[in-house]
């Protein structure tokens, strides 16, 4: 076959992305739920949560880019009109919470008149002027759109689990870290 | 041949034609086209036996595999040939979809691969044999070698007993290609699957609300603590819940460049930083009178222009009469003023120091501490110990302390006997209002062996001392127009060059402050005890 196939997989550094940044937003999201409940260890949890949060939001600009730049793998048939729009629409919602998540922290604190304590001397400056009402409010949305993006997580999980388990369709394979281009040469020498 | 499969008919080409028009036809699905072989070669002279094929499909069912890989409408629609042998056996072939699935690469086309096989299988086993409906079993199945008269029993629809669909089910199924195939796993599969997954999702739901506190009610947690000095103190929205009776102060710091032999923050370095501060009165009720024996705080959040803030919130006790968290909270609960009396009781405050001994310990000490008069001559101590870590990157463990310039009066000097609410307050005010007060920041280092994760113990007076420079507070300010009402002195905020120490009370500290800014700052304000009118503003 010497004809040009639609990608089979997401290209690498998409793969690499998406399972880099699958472990900093749950761990983010682990540190974050438990950080504002602990006494003892909020201090070194806070003190991890922000530079990662940056560092989450640095990648999801470089992954919107190349999201933009890449071809995708397309859905497999086993997947139905309205599951292929949710599908786009949950990626759509992750990126959006993977942008808006670090920056309404930032703002957050910006309009509490905290500094943004990054690491040793590195500090951000603040993006908004402070503001009482402002923080307020921004701190609200933060731990919303926080249990939002773990529900979306648990349902993008458990869609790909459905996939893999019971409709037995490959879909994980698009994501695997691996090229699958192997196994398929393998089944072809057969 | 590979990817072929071919099976015997009862029936002459003809009819076998037209019975498999005819089910194709029943099963909803488009006859495309019927190109006779023979017929077109006796019109061009050749002789040919009995060989037509038949093109037929479903846009449903064949679309998806083409979105998945468009090559593969070089093998679409559907084809099955019917053709006669020399020995008048009629026999019919199709392309198995399984080898399409493989030829064009198809990757999760499973379930459509399978359906689409299942299909051809019953509509070439009803159009070869009228004996059995709906069933694959008859039509002798010869695979690879049509040349070859050995045949096989079929035994692919025989293990696969989804393969008998009824020609409405059929009809349903092609027409619903392209939404989800539901599993036909086993049953027996398919429920341990669901659990599995069920399991998962749950048990990552359910380590996420353990770990933000949801599952262990009784797990001391900043919002309890904050709750505890909302119950204790009563409602007051808008105010901090501890030290909510307070005044903002400003004006500077002048470092001697002393203080850089322990730490590298910018603030010691020789020269003049802005300063935002806030004097106030422990406890969470912010219109209290003021009682010369209640523990005064002092916040001070240094601004250099160039460099980081640093923020320190100190109290004029010589120690901390609580070692932990959970000891602060239970402090708070058996100090907490007794319904029927409305005063705090005794037995529960003995209770409480006969489980910390290291509390009566520091309370004995305390009260070994003559008090100053007021806000303007006390001595405010961080209490805590932290680290410092200079240029060469020695760390040392210290305390510090704003000792006043001011001279020091013992309580009850001033006159205590006047019915004024903010007499406290007042008398800062009037002060600040006659001449700038001053503090110096003294550093204390401790020695190998000195208590750093304890704020109970006091470290012995022998111990090295650093004057670092001089505060100076030259204004004075309502909490209602000063933006040190929006500050949190959280005591965590460090400039590069300090660290927290061991002490547990810190990130506790840390964790109750932010909870506390939080909750007020998202409640509406309500003008404070000490007005800008009082604050001469």
């Amino acid at each position: 076959m010497t004809t040009t196939n639609p990608p089979t997989q997401f290209a690498l550094q998409s793969r690499i992305l998406h399972w880099l940044m699958a472990v900093m937003l749950l761990t983010m999201l682990f540190i974050g739920v438990t950080m504002v409940a602990s006494l003892g260890n909020y201090h070194k949890l806070v003190a991890i949560h922000r530079p990662l949060g940056i560092m989450i939001l640095i990648l999801a600009v470089i992954r919107l880019i190349n999201r933009m730049f890449t071809t995708l793998p397309p859905f497999p048939p086993t997947m139905s009109r309205q599951e292929r729009w949710i599908a786009t629409a949950s990626e759509k919602l992750l990126y959006g919470l993977m942008l808006a998540l670090p920056l309404v922290g930032w703002g957050m604190l910006s309009a509490g008149h905290y500094p943004i304590v990054m690491f040793g001397p590195l500090h951000l400056p603040p993006i908004l002027p402070a503001n009482p009402t402002v923080y307020a409010v921004l701190r609200k949305t933060h731990t919303i759109l926080a249990y939002l993006l773990f529900v979306t997580f648990l349902a993008h999980l458990s869609a790909v689990l459905f996939h893999t388990l019971i409709v037995r369709d490959r879909l994980l394979h698009r994501m695997a870290l691996w090229s699958i281009q192997s196994r398929k040469a393998k089944i072809k020498g057969d | 041949m590979e990817g072929l499969t071919t099976i015997q008919s009862n029936f002459g080409p003809q009819e076998t034609m037209d019975r498999l028009e005819a089910e194709i036809k029943a099963r909803g699905m488009g006859v495309l086209a019927r190109i006779n072989h023979a017929a077109l070669a006796a019109e061009a002279g050749l002789a040919l036996r009995p060989t037509e094929v038949i093109l037929f499909g479903n846009p449903r069912g064949g679309t998806p595999l083409m979105q998945a890989n468009q090559a593969i409408g070089i093998d679409l629609p559907l084809k099955v040939l019917v053709w006669q042998d020399a020995s008048g056996k009629t026999w019919l072939s199709y392309n198995d979809p399984g080898w399409l699935e493989k030829r064009h690469e198809l990757a999760g086309a499973e379930r459509i691969i399978a359906s689409m096989a299942q299909a051809l299988s019953t509509i070439v086993a009803n159009a070869t044999s009228d004996t059995v409906q709906c069933s694959a079993t008859t039509g002798k199945r010869l695979v690879v070698d049509p040349g070859s008269t050995q045949t096989i029993e079929p035994s692919i629809a025989q293990s696969a007993p989804q393969a008998f669909i009824s020609a409405p089910q059929l009809q349903r199924k092609s027409s619903e290609l392209d939404q989800t195939p539901l599993a036909d796993l086993p049953r027996a599969s398919l429920i341990p699957r669901l659990l599995a997954i069920g399991g998962a999702i749950a048990g990552i739901a359910g380590l996420f609300a353990y770990a933000g506190g949801w599952l262990r009610p009784h797990a001391l947690t900043p919002a309890r603590v904050a709750e505890t000095f909302q119950l204790v103190n009563g409602p007051h929205p808008g105010f901090r819940r501890n030290h909510a009776k307070g005044v903002c102060v400003s004006g500077w710091f002048n470092s001697n460049g002393q203080g850089a032999t322990l730490s590298k923050a910018s603030i010691f370095q020789p020269g003049r930083v802005p300063v935002l501060g806030r004097f106030s009165l422990s406890g969470g009720q912010p219109f209290a009178a003021d009682a010369p024996q209640t523990v005064r705080g002092l916040g001070i959040l240094f601004k250099p222009p160039e460099g980081e803030e640093w923020r320190t919130a100190m109290i004029n006790l010589p120690v901390f009469p609580v070692r932990t968290p959970q000891a602060f909270y239970e402090q708070l609960l058996a100090s907490a003023p007794d319904h029927a009396t409305g005063k705090p009781d005794s037995a529960r405050m003995q209770a409480f120091l006969a489980k910390y001994p290291e509390s009566a310990r520091a309370i004995q000490f305390i009260h070994s501490h003559a008090m100053s008069s007021g806000f303007e001559n006390s001595t405010f101590n961080s209490l805590n110990a932290f680290r410092f870590i200079n240029a060469a990157s020695a760390e040392v463990w210290v305390r510090w302390s704003m000792v006043p310039v001011q001279s020091f009066e013992p309580i009850g000097t001033a006159d205590s006997g006047r019915a004024d609410k903010n007499q406290l307050f007042d008398a800062l005010i009037a002060s600040i209002h006659r001449h700038p007060l001053e503090w110096h920041l003294i550093i204390t280092v401790a020695q190998p062996g000195d208590p750093t994760d304890n704020a109970t113990i006091p470290w012995p007076s022998d111990r090295q001392q650093v004057d670092a420079g001089t505060l100076t507070i030259d204004h004075v300010e309502s909490d209602d127009t000063s933006p040190a009402r929006d500050i949190n002195f959280d005591p965590l905020v460090l400039p590069n060059g300090m660290a927290a120490s061991d002490d547990p009370l810190l990130s506790a500290r840390s964790a109750v402050y932010s909870q506390s800014f939080t909750r007020r700052e998202g409640e509406h304000k309500h003008p404070s005890a000490v007005s800008p009118t009082q604050t001469g503003k």
